[in-house]
């Protein structure tokens, strides 16, 4: 950025910014202890969100056991109602053998 | 003794700390406070600001180190995130309204500085100045005048445009000259 130097104003501004520049570093005093108190708000923060995920945790094998009982019903439920379509169809065919012998219709 | 080997790098501490060694971040905050801290000092009124935008500037690191690519330093990584919880206080503190009471800015402007020789005096009148801009002329004013980063760097670590930088750079400075000059006034009155 050019500054005008003959403006007394951009003269002063600058001569503000060097001032403030070489005051230099101002957070010394703040500077110590710094990692201990950052390092404990993370814990902390840690340690707020931490129950959730430690119940999470201690569910699991109750959930498990829930989808391996929901698995096992569902399976046994399936085998008993299936149907034997086959058995149907056989069923069909033994009937109207019956129906044709009693009509009186023998195509053998 | 301790030869450069076994100091180890930034890139090696983030991956202890991801892998739970708390240490290690520890460590990673040891080596880079002193840049934050001196990008913080820029923006805030006292000490006890500057120690919570540090922390927050460091809880965000710690939150967001799995997006840390390792394609640039650390440094810059973190002066990037350091640059962007100054800019979101001085929003915040923008919507709040200042919190310096506008006799106290009034009477910092209107204080001669040539009249204080001290970086603190100057800094005040500067700061009085200064909080009257809006968060991006300060911080880009802020940055290219006080911490004497190029148009380039400004614009890497803010994510606004090169010509952006500059344009806002020139009005700030305006805006500042303008301030300075009606204080002026009001003291010669």
């Amino acid at each position: 950025m050019k500054n005008d130097p003959s403006d007394p104003s951009d003269v002063r501004l600058d001569s503000l910014f060097a001032a403030v520049r070489e005051a230099g570093y101002r957070g010394l005093e703040v500077e110590h202890g710094f990692e201990t108190r950052l390092m404990a708000r993370i814990r902390a923060g840690r340690e707020r969100r931490s129950p959730f995920f430690l119940w999470t945790w201690r569910l699991m094998p109750a959930f498990l056991s829930i989808v391996v009982l929901m698995g096992i019903w569902v399976f046994i439920s399936e085998s008993h109602s299936s149907v034997d379509l086959s058995a149907i169809t056989r069923i069909g065919n033994e009937d109207s053998t019956v129906v044709a012998f009693l009509a009186g219709d023998n195509n053998e | 003794m301790n030869t450069p080997e076994e100091v180890p790098s930034d890139d090696y501490l983030v991956k202890a700390t991801l892998a739970g060694q708390d240490e290690a971040f520890t460590e990673l905050v040891r080596r880079h406070k002193r840049k934050v801290f001196t990008i913080v000092a820029r923006f805030v009124k006292n000490n006890y600001e500057l120690d919570d935008i540090c922390q927050e500037t460091f809880i965000k690191v710690y939150q967001n180190l799995r997006a840390y690519r390792g394609d640039a330093p650390f440094e810059h990584w973190v002066s990037k995130i350091a640059v962007n919880a100054c800019y979101d206080a001085l929003r915040k503190q923008r919507r709040r309204g200042s919190e310096v009471p506008l006799e106290d800015v009034e009477f910092a402007l209107s204080a001669p500085a040539h009249d204080k020789d001290s970086g603190d005096a100057a800094w005040e009148v500067l700061r009085g100045a200064m909080e009257k801009l809006r968060p991006k002329d300060r911080m880009v004013i802020t940055l290219l005048n006080l911490e004497e980063k190029s148009l380039r760097e400004i614009s890497a670590l803010t994510g606004w445009s090169e010509a952006n930088v500059k344009v806002r750079a020139f009005r700030a400075r305006k805006e500042l000259k303008k301030l300075l000059e009606g204080s002026d006034e009001k003291r010669s009155q």
